[in-house]
């Protein structure tokens, strides 16, 4: 299942979208940020949400966890907090944040 | 004395390479592996070494003239003159350990320039990298390292694919050598200022032997490897270019929905795993009777109401339990109701124009919470 987010949200907002999109049924397997040749509704920017089912077993959705990579430094952090959390990787992409190019690393938690 | 030093790495290294046209034209690298090298490099090194804690434990430090090595006394000095001695003779190894390195990397160079067509000389040139690299990775001590790397040179031919440096120009593996070499040796020069604690005998040897082998060929396209994986990396974090969105995936639900829904799934996913876990049977049974109040509570909104009847009839499979709860019968097992509203709620999502119901389904959720 794809979905497209929009590009204002805070990387707070957009995680949530995201939770909210997996629900019961579906968990995000990639996210990155996609520039359309044709625009919608005066838009042509939007993060590109993959999920896949978990077939019926909602113990299976994760909790999500997205952080703003603002340098090097983030990310160690970002993937130490993941190891910490016993969470999984998902992506680790340029996002539209706020309107703005901002890289993001998503992780798991089950 | 440092001339002298250098005279004998000078011929040592020489001697023991042999001549650059002959390599090239027959196996240049058969002739890089004459023993003497390594164990003449290792001796002066071992040499130093031993001075160079003599001085430092504030021993005399004598100097034959005859092998130009250094011998340690019985008497003692005083800490400042020891000290100095062996700062001088920690920086006279690293100014003669560049040199040598130096004339071997010169000579290399020169072999790679003229040799390449020789396919024999590339399989050797990748044999003797590989070689290198084994050694420093198994963690020898550092005199030993030394020796494990130049006696590299002579280990015999692998299965190396020489395709592999045939893809690289050599200008650009000659480039990224020196680079490599440039670093090492930018390092070594600041360190060398620096006091015996801050950067000792042990530390210069490594970075003799980190200095030669940022001249080999495994080094640099190693390195070029890794630069062009981070450059990969640097363009995989870039925004997908595509052609057509299509506007029904665009995902447009109110926040207030949003939060409520995910305090919801949170609830739902958390109350399975307290039922499935090894929680007490009374906790179970507090949970079961929230679940069925949690039900009752949907039920009585006259929104939901409806939305539960339809429901009801497109899966009958639930018909007899929902009919149980709505008659406030307390046979439902708690799984069973937990399957139910969470089939239920997805029902609802599914629906972008009940997402709004969820906000209830939320409040219904808060009233009876698990604690």
């Amino acid at each position: 299942m794809e979905k497209l987010h929009r590009p204002n949200l805070t990387v707070t907002q957009l995680q949530a979208e995201c939770q909210f999109i997996q629900g019961l049924e579906h968990k995000l397997v990639h996210l990155q940020g996609a520039e359309y040749e044709i625009p919608v509704n005066d838009q042509n920017h939007f993060n590109k949400g993959d999920y896949t089912s978990v077939d019926g077993d909602f113990s299976k959705v994760p909790e999500l966890v997205f952080k703003a990579i603002n340098g090097p430094g983030d990310l160690v952090i970002a993937q130490a907090d993941r190891t910490a959390r016993g969470g999984y990787f998902i992506f680790h992409e340029k996002l539209y944040i706020q309107g703005g190019e901002k890289e993001v690393y998503g992780f798991g938690i089950v | 004395m440092k001339a002298v030093t250098f005279f004998l790495l000078f011929c040592v290294v020489s001697i023991a390479t042999g001549c650059p046209q002959k390599l090239i034209r027959t196996k240049p690298s058969t002739n890089f592996s004459e023993d003497q090298l390594t164990s003449q490099i290792n001796d002066y090194l071992k040499n130093r070494q031993i001075a160079y804690y003599c001085a430092i434990n504030n021993k005399q430090v004598g100097f034959n003239y005859t092998d130009l090595k250094y011998t340690c006394g019985d008497g003692n000095v005083a800490p400042a003159i020891g000290e100095a001695t062996a700062k001088r003779i920690r920086n006279e190894a690293i100014e003669n350990g560049i040199t040598a390195v130096n004339s071997v990397y010169s000579e290399f160079v020169d072999h790679l320039h003229t040799g390449r067509a020789t396919g024999n000389f590339v399989a050797d040139v990748i044999d003797l990298g590989l070689g290198a690299a084994v050694g420093i990775t198994s963690g020898e001590r550092a005199l030993q390292i030394l020796g494990v790397s130049l006696t590299a040179f002579r280990g015999g031919r692998k299965s190396v694919d020489s395709h592999f440096f045939k893809e690289q120009t050599m200008p650009i593996l000659i480039n990224k050598m020196d680079d490599n070499r440039s670093t090492v040796y930018a390092s070594m020069l600041m360190k060398k200022s620096k006091p015996l604690d801050d950067y000792s005998m042990a530390e210069v040897i490594r970075d003799i032997v980190d200095y030669y082998n940022a001249g080999t060929l495994v080094r640099a396209i190693t390195q070029l490897s890794k630069d062009t994986g981070e450059k990969a990396n640097e363009s995989a974090k870039k925004v997908l270019q595509l052609k057509n969105a299509d506007p029904s995936m665009i995902v447009a639900v109110p926040f207030a929905v949003v939060e409520a829904g995910n305090k919801f799934t949170a609830f739902v996913i958390s109350t399975s795993a307290t039922l499935s876990g090894d929680t007490e049977k009374e906790v179970k049974d507090k949970i079961t009777d929230n679940l069925r109040l949690i039900y009752r509570d949907l039920f009585a909104k006259d929104a939901l109401k409806a939305k539960l009847a339809a429901f009801k009839i497109a899966n009958p499979a639930l018909k007899d339990n929902m009919d149980k709860l709505e008659k406030d019968d307390k046979t439902v097992p708690g799984k069973d109701i937990l399957n139910i509203l969470a089939m239920f709620y997805n029902s609802i999502k599914n629906v972008p124009a009940d997402e709004k119901l969820i906000i209830e389904m939320t409040k219904s959720m808060e009233k009876y919470p698990l604690s």
